[in-house]
């Protein structure tokens, strides 16, 4: 890929101080975004998805404070400018999120077109006919069948689906180039799933945005992204693309989540033991070594290196690091199959 | 030619309206049928109608001038000629209760006007932006509510000096607290809901987010605060204005004339007795209005819109 970088974090961390203690909700995760992408996001409820997707945004809400790293987008350090700079330059104009509640996200005092017209006027300077006029138009590029009917109402008397893509709609308004979409289809049934993420592939391609897609459905995932990001307790396990992740998981923690999705071939529903950890005490070193059926001595002691296994494929685990440094050894069974020597 | 074209044009416009405008129609119309449902709400709301005209069109319906005296015809009791008697001026009861209710309406409008937009300011911005802001705001109205209303708008009456425009402003800094306590109430739930956080990753600011996202939910709340709250507006005003406080004589106010007439109770009762009616009618309208305004804005109470 030679495309260019367009949103790259590194090394972020951020922590919530609550009354129970401090919360490492993310324990230094990079992650490189280029441009045109859909990249997926995806790990267990709790594990730092929506915290990186509000990092992005320097919407981190209190008691939650980003404690290091930097986080650029198109060469500029975000975390670097201050609030008002990142108000009036980035967010609604070059970044937009879609939530996981589209019926909340609305605001049910006000009907769907005024809305997005309200995104038009505030973003682009449109005076307001000309921002009636844009709204119908992109009602209608999001298959909203009577957009005229559909804008004079409100929130409450939408679909799910239909609520989703009215926020779709308003999202994409101010054309950004970064759209992150908060588990956009978590709220919806499954036909109404596929229509939204396809509706959502098509205008991406179209406005030549990049998304951020955040799940924990691995199905949507293999669906829509071409590169995945794995997510664990804070930490950036493993990146590469959807085909590598999806046939050719390396950390044994994708390879769990693999695994646990169920199969025809399979009878039984495989899971991975233990449960996610408190983030007020996490494990020491690698912190999915409690539940690692590969876990060795010093994972407990130090945190695992980004290694990169294959093109585009990096992991963060020892069992590629010895790999790495001793070639092929095979001690360790369902791995790649000596494939750590690109690195 | 074009003429024509513009009429026809403005014809459609005129007959679409209604089919534009249908889903605020037929939720006026609920609205309407609500309010007739509601036997009490109707007296309430006929008790301020009567009151609304009384004051507007005082000069035309008041059979005498409320201020002239007539020494001559002091303290007569209801006749054909004065329906309520007299005062110990000579001054016809009922032109003075029709010219009060004038005077009473104006308080209420007033000190609304005053507390409404100071309380929903000053709420609005202790809720949204918390911190020191909301602890200097809310302390101060918290100062405010430590007191007895009336013993605290007396208290600022005194120092004011006593008069109709001083018993306003005391009783409006005496009343904001509510209403700042109300909206950072609302504010403060809002704020946490998904869409403040949509339109805050829209990049809104935070001016727009208060005035049209936050402002329009609790400004309902409010309102039924604000009907509900008239009555006492009237009651203290009277108060303040039996103690003097108020209104100074020749004004037709309700409380004054209870004051002044209240020496003449056992042997002309109807000095102070009509404008005692008067107030009692007035708080009671109010009161009843207020409380169906709160029913019959209640969500649950309505049919989903369609």
């Amino acid at each position: 890929m030679a495309k260019e970088i367009l949103l790259e974090i590194k090394d972020l961390r951020v922590n919530f101080y609550t009354y129970r203690g401090v919360v490492k909700a993310l324990n230094g995760v990079n992650l490189k975004i280029y441009e045109g992408e859909f990249f997926g996001l995806v790990g267990e409820t709790g594990c730092g998805k929506s915290v990186t997707a509000s990092a992005v945004l320097n919407l981190v809400q209190n008691p939650g404070k980003i404690e290091e790293g930097e986080i650029f987008f198109k060469e500029k350090n975000l975390l670097k400018m201050n609030k008002e700079e990142i108000r009036e330059k980035i967010r609604g104009k070059e970044i937009t999120m879609i939530m996981q509640y589209p019926i909340a996200a609305l605001n049910p005092v006000m009907n769907n077109g005024d809305q997005i017209a309200e995104a038009l006027i505030a973003n682009k300077n449109m005076n307001e006919s000309e921002a009636r006029k844009r709204t119908i138009k992109l009602l209608r590029e999001v298959n909203i069948p009577e957009p005229e009917k559909i804008a004079r109402q409100f929130p409450h008397q939408l679909s799910g689906g239909m609520a989703q893509r009215v926020m779709i709609a308003m999202m994409l308004s101010t054309e950004p180039s970064l759209l992150i979409a908060d588990e956009p289809t978590t709220a919806l049934d499954v036909s109404i799933q596929a229509q939204v993420l396809s509706l959502l592939k098509d205008l991406i391609s179209k406005h030549k945005a990049t998304v951020l897609l955040i799940t924990h459905d691995l199905s949507v995932v293999a669906e829509t992204c071409s590169r995945v990001g794995v997510m664990y307790a804070g930490d950036m396990v493993e990146v590469g693309t959807v085909d590598q992740i999806i046939n050719n998981p390396q950390h044994p923690y994708t390879k769990g989540l693999i695994k646990a999705i169920p199969s025809d071939q399979s009878k039984e529903l495989v899971e991975i033991r233990g449960s996610v950890p408190d983030l007020v005490n996490p494990p020491s070193g690698c912190r999915f070594h409690p539940r690692c059926d590969y876990a060795k001595p010093i994972c407990k002691k130090e945190k695992p290196q980004v290694l990169q296994v294959e093109k585009d494929h990096m992991t963060a685990c020892f069992l590629y690091e010895e790999r790495h440094d001793k070639r092929s050894k095979e001690e360790y069974k369902g791995g790649a199959n000596g494939r750590a020597d690109s690195a | 030619m074009v003429s024509n074209l513009a009429k026809e044009n403005f014809q459609n416009w005129i007959a679409s309206w209604g089919k534009r405008h249908s889903s605020e129609i037929s939720d006026f119309k609920e609205t309407v049928y609500l309010i007739r449902k509601s036997p009490l709400t109707m007296v309430g709301l006929a008790v301020i109608l009567i009151l609304t005209i009384m004051a507007i069109f005082a000069p035309y319906i008041a059979p005498y001038d409320p201020v002239t005296m007539h020494l001559d015809n002091r303290l007569a009791s209801p006749s054909r000629a004065h329906l309520l008697g007299t005062d110990e001026l000579g001054r016809d009861i009922l032109s003075r209760i029709i010219y009060g209710a004038g005077v009473a309406l104006k308080i209420v409008l007033i000190v609304l006007a005053i507390d409404l937009p100071l309380g929903i300011l000053l709420g609005l911005a202790a809720g949204y932006f918390g911190g020191w802001i909301d602890e200097i705001i809310m302390r101060t109205a918290d100062i405010f509510m430590a007191f007895p209303r009336l013993i605290l708008a007396m208290a600022i009456g005194t120092a004011l000096g006593p008069s109709l425009r001083n018993t306003m402003i005391a009783i409006a800094l005496t009343m904001w607290p509510v209403y700042a306590r109300l909206a950072r109430g609302e504010t403060l739930s809002i704020k946490e809901r998904t869409f403040i956080e949509a339109e805050r990753a829209l990049g809104t600011s935070n001016f727009r987010i208060l005035v049209f996202n936050i402002l329009p939910i609790c400004i309902s709340t409010l309102i039924v605060r604000a009907t509900l709250d008239m009555g006492n507006i009237i009651r203290i005003a009277a108060g303040m204005s039996f103690l003097g406080l108020g209104a100074q004589p020749p004004t037709p106010d309700w409380g004054l004339m209870v004051s002044t007439g209240r020496n003449f109770l056992v042997n002309q009762w109807w000095v102070p007795t009509f404008p005692g009616f008067a107030i009692l009618l007035a708080v009671f309208g109010f009161n009843l209005l207020g409380d169906g305004i709160r029913d019959i804005s209640d969500p649950h109470l309505r049919r989903g819109r369609q």
